[in-house]
């Protein structure tokens, strides 16, 4: 479904597309100071606000499930989010709604630094590339080991992780990734083990069956 | 510069604005990587084209 500033967005850019093709079809209109001003703003000032307010639009849309899962290739990790299974970390954060299920993806491989969205975004990038022009790896890896900060962005200070002992003894090596929270929390998206499990049947992204 | 050669490059400015901004729009009714990789390579380009071209042409009549 398109947001409400998407729509107006759309409406926006239609005005502006018609008032560019008149200037177009008309020139002799900026020939008077306001036809000047009136070229300015449509040729110069509101195309590079619309194309960065799309551009905004567009990233949004970028954080979503629906976006991810857009790919083939996605399928498998998207149906890892729905096993019916407690001890799936992905499938438990997603179904007890501990991350958005309409951003479940976006939530958890980002780096939650200053330039964290641009880094995944560029990565997104590489990824279109390789989709269509490379070779999917398969299982698909991550470029790096997975960084407890995107853990410990959510769970450190909560009351469940504070009242681990363990927690609380190796707070040092899991903040310096010495020890990864993988090592005892990894059952994670391991697809090619999943297809016979069965599916939890709750809403997904957006309230959707 | 000409006036004529002035409106004939706002004409030019004008048709790839329009174009570039139809991309943009179009894409944001799809939600899928390609239609984010059109927004910025298709539609962006072509808006910034225009927007150099009526620049240019401003700026040199």
């Amino acid at each position: 479904m398109i947001s409400y500033l998407d729509q107006g967005l759309t409406a926006i850019t239609l005005g502006l597309v018609a008032l560019v093709l008149l200037l177009g079809y008309r020139p002799s209109l900026t020939d008077a100071r306001g036809g000047r001003v009136l070229a300015f703003l449509g040729f110069f000032i509101l195309p590079i606000l619309v194309t960065w307010v799309g551009t905004s639009e567009h990233l949004q849309h970028s954080k979503t499930t629906g976006f991810c899962m857009s790919c083939h290739v996605m399928e498998p990790y998207g149906r890892s989010l729905r096993i019916d299974d407690p001890s799936h970390i992905p499938a438990v954060h997603f179904q007890n709604k501990l991350i958005p299920r309409d951003e479940a993806c976006f939530t958890c491989h980002t780096t939650y630094t200053m330039f964290g969205d641009v880094e995944a975004k560029l990565r997104g990038m590489k990824h279109v590339y390789i989709h269509y022009l490379g070779t999917v790896s398969d299982p698909i890896a991550l470029y790096e080991p997975y960084r407890n900060r995107e853990c410990l962005h959510c769970h450190d200070g909560s009351r469940s992780f504070e009242e681990q002992e363990l927690h609380v003894d190796i707070r040092g090596e899991l903040a310096s990734n010495e020890t990864s929270c993988l090592e005892c929390h990894g059952d994670i998206h391991d697809v090619h083990d999943l297809a016979e499990k069965p599916l939890w049947t709750g809403p997904g992204p957006g309230g959707a069956q | 510069m000409s006036v004529e050669a002035l409106h004939r490059r706002l004409r030019l400015s004008s048709l790839l604005v329009a174009a570039g901004l139809a991309v943009e729009v179009a894409t944001l009714f799809w939600s899928h990587p390609l239609t984010f990789v059109a927004f910025i390579l298709l539609g962006g380009s072509l808006v910034g084209m225009g927007v150099v071209l009526y620049l240019y042409s401003i700026v040199s009549h």
